[in-house]
């Protein structure tokens, strides 16, 4: 706000101080009138209805607002389907990778949040804010204009301009003060000190990038910076520390004497391999492993896909997890398989901790299903009778699967001492068995299905020459 | 007119908004003044004293925390969220107040925000500094809590969009944001008035800086005006979305006593509840200190109570259909949880809830209360502490009383928790005043638009 | 005292004879829309005369949420002391003032639980199959067919119903929703008059100032029985769903409606030569500004309700939203979203959509017809609920929505004529007049 004339430099325009709203807004009407283009009205506040006086085109920022607000809109939907259903797919609680509604708010707060910015920066482009300079603040008049007084000023670029008629104008409208505003003669570079204060202070900043960049790819021998030393050295035994607690100094202790640890009752020994166990092997398996070895046990879980997806991409190495089914794993002993389960190997962790002795020995047992699925050998069927390859198809046809020939149930009956038995149907209507009525049941098996099964049995494709064997065998466990 | 009756004459012709004889020039004078004055008054060196103190105990507590672990903190199973996320909820509603003064009344053309607005923006912004806080510090290794935001990283990894923590993130920082332009864009005509009236260099400095050469052109208020009034249009749903999107926090999980559809609502109301009484709390005192008492009118003040009773039945609504829903539903577990809020363990924290949010605010039916300022900065503290209990309430009631009943826990804070909660005050306080010292509190250039020689052709009085 | 010294008014704002035609105008299409629909409907078999039923509720919730949102436009106007709104507060009193009627049409649906063929609120039977116990009834009786696990949920199913019958009873119902019609009457009958006598009361206020007075703890009376009507009438025709947020939902559905009626109901006046000069752009875009809202809101609360129940997927919950995605029904959830939400959101961000009256007046229209879309969804697909069946609009569904506007219509007529259609002599008026939007 100094003012003294011998810094004046070229004539800025004229500017008028006027008292209250009322003779502004004459005033303005006035000029607006008189044809000036390149004016303005400075007030402490926005006046209402100045605009129409001034005759200002409405502001477009509301348009560009709009459209950045349906970019962020869109930006947040890409973002959001790239990082979450391509780049990096996980399953979280079962939610599907690319879920609409629980994408929403996140849309909804990245509109609102380019669409703030735009209205802001906006404003500011649009008033060409920040002002650094304007030959305005020249005039120590020109301070009240954040308080209590109103001004007009007219440029000197104004085709219409006059200085002296500009000044009769805008007294004859009613202003208190009317006066010219010159610009600056004085360059407008920042004084040396400050220079060099930025100068030191550029420098400074680049300190911790270099410093970043220094240790980049680096390794140390220094011990790690214990940041949360409760979290890294906690007060617990381990299995092989010691301590002054016990006489023998160590932490772990041995089993005492005549006791027995939970779970550990149970004897498996003599574990019954039926379906029930195998199904259980199945579950355990397909939750514990399938992630690296696969549903299938060759090796191909999730897991792998997506650690050689990175590894291929240079994020990171990995050991890929064995393909179970090959025949080196196929000849390892049962209790070899157990012994890696519960201790790990390699890369693999010990999940001795969270599958139960029973749950592991199920595991290996449905392993070497899957094995044996794998790895299945032809039979050789020559010279053999018809019961014989009958009792071949029993087995690899899935029969056993439902079926047995000792009299016991699982899930269909039992096919021991069928023939001449007496059944009830669905109908409840009452039937003998004999050799057309089985050669029935397994063409098209729900025909005429007993009471008192689930109507569970599949279909089952087999040439005359099998179905016979078939019925021959059935008819041998009589 | 009966003078019996609670509403009188001046409700449907309120009294100005400026109390005084004020001009134009007095206005900036009043507001000005403050900031100019070579001391601030001998309150001011109490309080930003205390909450300096108290500042301190906030870093301590959370330098400790930091080098321990959470488990210095009263949180574990099954009460896993505990007085953190209620600090956290209790600020953020806090923060609610502001933008809605700003933004909604605003919208909604109510003139008696211009002398408020701007002590309420204030207080929002630092309530959600307070608030962002508690999130970030209840991860436990605090230098990971970048991994909250997409941001590229070694491990190839990216943030969750499914997770309503990860909302909350979005929200709350959108929402501070979006409030720091709108303040500051308030703050840019009066930082030039105090630009104008600066004597030392530093000063003509420092505003003249962040006041960005505001000239009065009035090309420039239209765009102005204009981008004001698209940021109100743009922070009111913003404001319903973020104390939403804090109650998706709870209202999407399975338990009963979260989950519960009115929970977005039900919050936003809540928020505003307690961010008004957090203005009462501050503006009482601060006008009564600063000598604002005639910008700052017991007209704001009586509307401020009508919001906080009005906000106060929503919520009472709200218990109600809660309480009514669990019972409907015909869940067993739903039932249960409402009947251990209101008479298990923690009966007492929810009869303080109901009784300081929903039965308190009724006596602002009464005019004579409505501007007994001893009165109405009581009832400011009662909703405060109710709402800090809500809070409570919600998170550790639902909780404490898992599924399984052998896991049943009685939550008790560690001193820990009880200190980080007042040193957070100490944060919220410490900025406030600082903003009182150095910030104009009041909206110059909208206070003088309500006066009535603001507008062309007025009469005079 | 009052600040409408200098005000004159030169505008028509007497009904006069237009009373008396709106008048046989409602009627007029309430007969023929009830009578049709009641020709089309009730005269079939019991599946025909189910579907009536439902399309009736749809009807009567339609003109009973005009008429609501009209109470709530009225009471938060005198609470929050606001005057742009004044020109057209005696319209809304008159909306608010068509509920008697439509409420006396609306005890019609007690009808069906006189009717041993038709089924609306299913906890009824079930209530009653709990009387005869081993009797079977209606789409939930045991069929032999069923497996055992269909049993159990039916039984369970009942079980919580059966819980609930405190609440859900026929009694009960019959009770609450005469209590509820009364105090809405009791409302609009209070505002109404004591507004009418300001306009010849001269210098005092006193009428104003006991309005005042009342609106405030009226709205709590509103929220309330606004909430439980919606329950009972809507939310209970599925006996086991809930939903917190409920009564919001329909408020927010009822007070968007509100605005659209009275933004037809200033055209059609001002296409009348009444009103001409008293509403004006200002207060069409400031009704606008309310669409606008109350879009939003409606969205936000939906969608509220939608997240939280879709995330936390419970059975017990999802089946709402799982009937509403059935078949043909899933077109219903989309239209819904797009018809109701998007379209009149972006439309109406525009200030030239808001100010341009005639447009104005189609988007009133247009959300109108989305406000009956709403409602539609929600009770409709309980008729053979969790069925594919096909879309059961048609004609029925028209006449009867035709029928109820034609009581609205008939409603306000009836009060229209006793008094001017502008509060004359509101202390606010002048202000109201001179008000400008940003």
């Amino acid at each position: 706000m100094t003012e003294t004339s011998n810094t004046n430099g070229e004539l800025y325009g004229v500017m008028a101080e006027f008292d209250d709203v009322t003779t502004l807004c004459n005033a303005a009407d006035k000029v607006r009138d008189a044809g000036y283009t390149k004016w303005d009205c400075h007030t402490p506040f926005p006046v209402h209805g100045l605009d129409d006086l001034m005759g200002i085109r409405f502001t477009k920022l509301p348009w560009v607002v709009l459209i950045m607000g349906l970019t962020g809109c869109s930006l947040a939907v890409l973002m959001q389907w790239w990082m979450n259903a391509v780049d990096y797919p996980y399953d979280i609680s079962g939610k599907p990778q690319w879920s609409l509604p629980a994408n929403i708010p996140v849309i909804f707060e990245m509109t609102v949040l380019f669409s703030a910015f735009t209205a802001f920066f906006g404003m500011w482009i649009a008033n060409g804010l920040p002002l650094w300079y304007s030959p305005l603040f020249r005039n120590k008049r020109f301070a009240r204009v954040t308080d209590d007084k109103f001004f007009v000023s007219i440029e000197a670029t104004d085709s219409l301009f006059d200085s002296a008629k500009a000044h009769d104008f805008l007294s004859s409208l009613g202003a208190s003060n009317t006066e010219d505003v010159y610009h600056s003669n004085e360059t407008a570079a920042l004084p040396g000190s400050l220079k060099g204060k930025m100068i030191v202070l550029a420098c400074l900043a680049t300190i911790p990038l270099a410093m970043v960049y220094n240790s980049y790819g680096k390794t140390t021998t220094e011990p790690r910076v214990h940041l949360v030393p409760d979290m890294d050295k906690q007060d617990k035994f381990r299995a092989q520390g010691q301590t002054t607690l016990f006489a023998d100094g160590r932490m772990s202790r041995a089993q005492i004497e005549g006791t027995i640890a939970q779970g550990d009752l149970e004897d498996y020994s003599n574990n019954v391999v039926n379906a029930a166990f195998v199904a259980r092997g199945e579950e355990r398996f397909n939750i514990y492993c399938s992630v690296c070895h696969g549903f299938n046990g060759q090796g191909d879980g999730t897991v792998h896909r997506r650690a050689t997806e990175l590894a291929d991409a240079g994020h990171a190495a990995w050991v890929p997890p064995a393909d179970l089914t090959l025949e080196m794993y196929a000849d390892k002993s049962d209790e070899e398989l157990f012994s890696t389960i519960t201790h790990g190997i390699r890369t693999m962790p010990a999940y001795g901790g969270q599958i139960p002795e029973k749950d592991r020995w199920a595991i290996i047992v449905y392993l070497r299903a899957l094995q044996l699925a794998q790895k299945g050998e032809p039979v050789d069927m020559t010279g053999m009778t018809s019961e014989q390859r009958g009792e071949v198809m029993f087995a690899s046809k899935s029969c056993s699967t439902c079926h047995t020939v000792d009299g016991a149930r699982l899930i269909g009956p039992p096919l021991n001492g069928l023939i001449g038995q007496e059944i009830t149907l669905d109908d409840d209507s009452t039937l003998v068995i004999d050799d057309d009525y089985i050669l029935k049941s397994i063409a098209n098996p729900m025909a005429q299905a007993r009471k008192g099964y689930p109507k569970a049995m599949l279909e089952v494709a087999l040439t005359d020459e099998e179905l016979t064997d078939l019925l021959n065998y059935i008819k041998s466990q009589n | 007119m009966a003078n019996s009756t609670s509403i009188d004459h001046v409700d449907i012709f309120p009294e100005a908004l400026v109390q005084g004889t004020h001009d134009f020039h007095s206005v900036t004078e009043t507001v000005c003044g403050i900031i100019e004055a070579p001391k601030p008054p001998k309150a001011w060196y109490i309080i930003f004293g205390t909450a300096l103190a108290l500042l301190g105990v906030l870093g301590a507590m959370i330098v400790y925390l930091v080098t321990t672990g959470v488990g210095v903190w009263g949180n574990n199973q099954p009460v896993a969220w505990g007085w953190p996320i209620v600090n956290f909820v209790f600020w953020v509603g806090i923060g609610h107040a502001g933008t809605l003064i700003s933004a909604v009344l605003f919208l909604f053309r109510q003139d008696w925000r211009t002398g408020i607005n701007r002590f309420s923006e204030a207080m929002t912004i630092f309530a959600v500094v307070c608030a962002g806080m508690f999130p970030a510090i209840h991860v436990g290794r605090v230098w990971f809590i970048w991994w909250v935001f997409p941001l590229p990283n070694q491990m190839a990894m990216w943030p969750n969009f499914r997770s309503p923590l990860l909302w909350d993130v979005f929200a709350v920082s959108t929402y501070f944001s979006v409030s720091l332009l709108f303040w500051y864009m308030g703050l840019v005509p009066d930082l030039a008035s105090v630009r104008d009236r600066a004597v030392t260099k530093a000063k003509r400095f420092w505003y003249g800086l962040f006041s960005l050469g505001w000239t009065g052109s009035n090309r420039q208020w239209h765009r102005y005006e204009r981008a004001y009034l698209l940021l109100a249009a743009l922070a009111t749903p913003l404001v319903l979305s973020v104390h939403s999107v804090v109650s998706f926090d709870f209202a999407t999980s399975q338990l009963a006593g979260w989950h519960t559809t009115i929970f977005p609502p039900y919050f936003v109301a809540g928020a505003i509840f307690s961010g008004f009484a957090m203005v009462l709390t501050l503006s009482i005192p601060a006008r009564k200190i600063f000598g604002l008492e005639e910008l700052i009118t017991l007209r704001h003040i009586d509307n401020m109570t009508k919001v906080i009773m009005a906000t106060g039945m929503m919520v009472g609504y709200a218990y109600a259909m809660e309480f009514f829903m669990a019972w409907y539903s015909g869940n067993m577990y739903e039932g249960f949880t409402f009947i251990n809020r209101a008479f298990g363990p923690y009966a007492w924290a929810y009869w303080i809830m109901v009784s300081c949010n929903v039965l308190s605010p009724q006596i602002f039916w009464f005019k004579k209360i409505r501007r007994n300022l001893t009165v109405v900065f009581i009832m400011s503290l009662f909703v405060n502490v109710g709402m800090w209990f809500e809070r409570f309430v919600i998170t550790v009631t639902s909780l404490n009383r898992d599924f399984l009943p052998s896991s049943w826990h009685y939550f008790t804070p560690t001193w820990v928790d009880i200190c980080t909660l007042i040193g957070s005050f100490g944060l919220f306080f410490t900025l406030f005043m600082l903003f009182c010292r150095f910030l104009p509190q009041v909206a110059i250039s909208e206070v003088k638009n309500v006066l009535p020689q603001a507008h062309p052709h007025h009469d005079a009085h | 005292m009052t600040s409408n010294h200098n005000l004159t008014l030169t505008g028509d704002y007497q009904a006069g004879d237009l009373a008396p035609r709106m008048k046989r105008l409602g009627l007029l299409l309430a007969a023929l829309g009830l009578g049709a629909g009641a020709a089309m409907g009730l005269t079939g078999d019991a599946d025909a005369k189910t579907h009536f039923w439902f399309a009736y509720l749809v009807a009567f919730c339609f003109a009973l949420t005009i008429g609501l949102g009209g109470m709530f436009f009225i009471l938060i106007g005198h609470v929050v002391n606001t005057h742009w709104n004044v020109s057209l507060r005696r319209l809304a009193e008159l909306t608010m003032g068509a509920l008697p009627v439509v409420c006396l049409f609306g005890l019609a649906m007690l009808l069906p639980f006189f009717d041993h063929d038709v089924e609306i609120w299913q906890w009824d039977s079930i209530n009653s199959s709990e009387a005869h116990a081993g009797e079977n009834v209606g789409a939930h009786g045991g069929d032999a067919s069923d497996s055992l696990s269909d049993k159990l949920d039916h039984a369970e199913h009942e079980h919580i119903v059966q819980k609930k019958a405190a609440y859900l009873n026929r009694n009960g119902f019959i009770f609450r929703l005469l209590g509820y019609f009364l105090i809405w009457a009791w409302i609009g009958r209070f505002f109404l008059s004591k507004s009418a006598a300001q306009d010849t009361a001269g210098d005092s206020i006193d009428n104003v100032l006991r309005m005042k007075k009342v609106a405030a703890p009226m709205i709590f009376v509103f929220a309330l029985t606004l909430s439980f009507a919606a329950f009972d009438l809507i939310m209970s025709l599925d006996e086991t769903w809930f939903s917190t947020i409920f009564g919001v939902y329909i408020f927010a559905g009822s007070f968007l409606a509100a605005n659209c009626w009275l933004v037809i109901m200033s055209k059609w006046l001002q296409a009348r030569g009444k009103m001409t000069d008293v509403i004006n752009t200002e207060h069409y875009h400031d009704l606008g500004k309310w669409m606008f809202a109350f879009t939003f809101f409606w969205g936000y609360i939906a969608f509220s309700q939608f997240m939280l129940i879709w995330y936390a997927n419970i059975p017990e919950e999802t089946h709402f939203y799982m009937n509403r995605t059935l078949g043909m029904w899933q077109n219903y959830s989309y239209l819904l979203m797009v018809g109701a939400f998007f379209f009149p959101f972006l439309a109406l961000l525009s200030r030239h959509v808001k100010r341009s009256t005639n447009v104005l007046c189609g988007m009133a229209i247009y959300i109108l017809a989305m406000r009956y879309l709403d409602l539609y969804w929600l009770i409709m697909p309980n008729y053979h609920r969790g069925e594919v069946i096909d879309n059961p609009f048609g004609l029925v569904e028209i006449s009867l929505a035709v029928g109820f506007i034609g009581l609205l219509i008939f409603g306000i007529a009836r009060n229209a004529g006793k008094q001017s259609l502008l509060p004359l002599n509101d202390p606010l008026l002048a202000k109201c007049l001179g008000h400008k939007n940003l």
